[in-house]
């Protein structure tokens, strides 16, 4: 139903003051922050041999983390906790490693209040998460570990953003404000808290099997374009940090990068794994799971329907040869 | 209070983590703990209250209290449960310091710091914040204008109720020509990045703009809100939904690489071909 004018004003209401508080922490963070150039920090430097005892111990979803100082270290670092958990995109061998945020007050409708207790763990960054495989997970020691409820709330949170769902009614007022305007600071505090998290889970450090899927990938975009921003604020979207979706040809040869067009296309670029432009698709087409599929590819460009943009299933060549897609981010 | 300050030693901390509460430490050990805890605290108060003075006064009783429990403070906002296992901030400390053993008790003390500022940081939001006091119209931010609440999320008003969309482009467009005259070369590497989504610390634009990346920040921020100031002046009376579409089909416009000239030094810079070509295709 749509919801009446009185009802919105409501929410934007509502959504100023999450706002509110948080700028003031953070405001509170940059004051607190000057002088720290007084304190001594470790030299950066890279360790011969790797960091003196990773204890790696058995891990399973659920389970939360703190990850272990990088060998190189960021100048102003602080620990970086994060959960475990399944990745809603079935893929063989990797879990999603979530990091929780450094305030008490969620920036996005990416990031959520948690319910745990404890303060390091009160936000979870839903939009800054990792694939990590199995058997390599970053160096840590386990904290705690999530009570089968917990499990499924997050289980079901983390499903929502990443499959581009409505979160339910409940869990709404959980996530912060949207995201419009480019002079916000919170376009700063997300670049920070995702260099923080890089700096984490740099090679050398047990995490080299990182899957290059990853947000922190620099041919992906990881900030949303402004469009995108209002576009997700309109349709109440929770999901943060995915500029339109992110596709692989199952080989890996070809990316297809989904950008929005406008209120009903989007434009679809495919380019080869290496960034270098392909003409290699001109003349076929891509399929989604529905069966729709775009208009023709032509300079390795398509316009496909926004309801193709999140279930694209094939890239279709001018001779007909199907090259099946996994879809990325 | 009027103990002296002492300075920590590995065996304080030493001791700290294998007894694990520092009630159970002995004297000496708990004293030195106690005082650095103290220092910190004081040192973090003192910096906020010397910024915001009117807000919380050091000195005061309840402040002096809570000086007394420093590092409970600090223990109790470190600690994820009560078991050994939540108290892996400690291994966190000691395996940071294991780095640069030389300067082993400087870097647990720098860590311990870190942490205390986090700590200092949710005490004065619970104690003192009055966020829900701010107006609506008062500007955050740094710069020289910054942005009020109602800018940041203005009212849901879609904009071609006030103006057609090709209105806004063609103001859009004339604004962008009379502000790119305005863009150093350092606001122009900024856009450029934001609007391409590469991260202003990324280390190759560190080297193209031959900047650190906090002037990088403070570059865009000060470009975008000098393109905001300039329709707030011209545009006061349309309101904040529509400023907002102009900003940000102004800003989309002063991004593109041709506009800002440098398409030449994108192209040997070795970025993503895919993704500059998109915003051509984007911006075309």
């Amino acid at each position: 139903m749509k919801k009446d004018r009185f009802s919105q004003s409501n929410d934007r209401a509502a959504e100023r003051q999450r706002l509110a508080e948080w700028l003031a922490e953070w405001e509170l963070d940059g004051l607190l922050d000057e002088g720290e150039q007084q304190i001594p920090h470790p030299a950066p430097r890279r360790l011969s041999g790797g960091s003196a005892s990773y204890a790696q111990s058995d891990v399973g979803v659920g389970d939360i983390l703190l990850l272990q100082p990088p060998a190189i270290r960021h100048p102003l670092d602080r620990p970086v906790y994060a959960v475990l958990l399944d990745d809603p995109k079935p893929s063989v061998g990797q879990w999603l490693l979530v990091p929780f945020g450094p305030f008490a007050v969620p920036a996005t409708p990416g990031e959520w209040v948690t319910g745990l207790r404890a303060e390091p763990l009160r936000v979870l960054c839903c939009w800054n998460y990792r694939r990590v495989s199995i058997s390599a997970v970053p160096p840590h020691w386990r904290v705690r570990g999530l009570n089968k409820g917990q499990r499924l709330l997050f289980a079901e949170v983390i499903r929502c953003l990443i499959d581009d769902r409505v979160l339910p009614e409940r869990q709404r007022s959980r996530v912060g404000p949207p995201l419009l305007h480019p002079g916000d600071p919170r376009h700063r505090y997300l670049e920070e808290e995702r260099e923080r998290v890089d700096c984490q889970l740099e090679p050398g450090t047990g995490a080299d099997d990182l899957s290059t899927d990853s947000p922190s990938a620099p041919y992906i975009s990881e900030t949303p374009g402004f469009d995108d921003l209002e576009r997700l604020a309109a349709e109440s979207r929770t999901r943060y940090g995915l500029r339109g979706g992110v596709y692989l040809t199952t080989d890996g040869a070809c990316i297809v990068a989904v950008y929005p067009l406008d209120a009903e296309r989007v434009k679809v670029r495919i380019v080869n794994r290496d960034g270098t432009s392909t003409a290699a698709f001109d003349r076929g087409y891509l399929e989604a799971e529905d069966g729709q599929r775009s208009e023709r590819i032509e300079t390795g460009v398509a316009i496909a329907a926004q309801s193709m943009a999140m279930q694209f299933r094939s890239l279709v060549d001018a001779e007909g040869q199907v090259r099946p897609l996994k879809r990325s981010r | 209070m009027n103990q002296p300050d002492t300075s920590t030693s590995e065996q304080d901390w030493r001791t700290w983590e294998q007894v694990c509460a520092i009630d159970v430490c002995p004297e000496p050990v708990a004293h030195a703990l106690h005082g650095f805890g103290r220092r910190r605290f004081l040192h973090y108060l003192q910096r906020y209250a010397s910024r915001c003075g009117h807000r919380v006064r050091i000195g005061d009783a309840f402040t002096r209290q809570d000086e007394q429990h420093a590092w409970h403070l600090f223990e109790t906002h470190a600690q994820v449960g009560r078991d050994r296992a939540g108290k892996a901030y400690k291994k966190w400390l000691f395996a940071r310091a294991a780095a640069d053993p030389a300067r082993w008790v400087a870097v647990v003390e720098s860590g311990a710091s870190l942490l205390m500022r986090d700590a200092v940081r949710s005490y004065l939001r619970r104690e003192h914040s009055a966020a829900f006091m701010e107006s609506l119209q008062q500007q955050r931010g740094s710069g020289e204008t910054g942005f009020t609440l109602e800018e940041l999320l203005p009212d849901a008003q879609a904009p071609h109720e006030v103006l057609e969309e090709r209105e806004l482009t063609y103001l859009a467009e004339r604004l962008a020509g009379e502000l790119l005259p305005e863009l150093d070369r350092t606001d122009r590497i900024a856009l450029w990045c934001r609007s391409a989504g590469i991260i202003l610390s990324d280390p190759r634009v560190l080297s193209w703009a031959e900047c650190g990346k906090s002037k990088l920040h403070r570059a865009y921020e000060r470009s975008v809100e000098r393109i905001c100031h300039r329709i707030r002046k011209t545009y006061a009376e349309e309101g904040d939904a529509f400023g907002l579409a102009l900003a940000r089909r102004t800003i989309a416009k002063l991004s593109d690489e041709k506009m800002l000239e440098l398409s030449a030094e994108i192209e040997g810079l070795g970025f993503s071909i895919s993704k500059r070509e998109l915003n051509e295709e984007e911006n075309r």
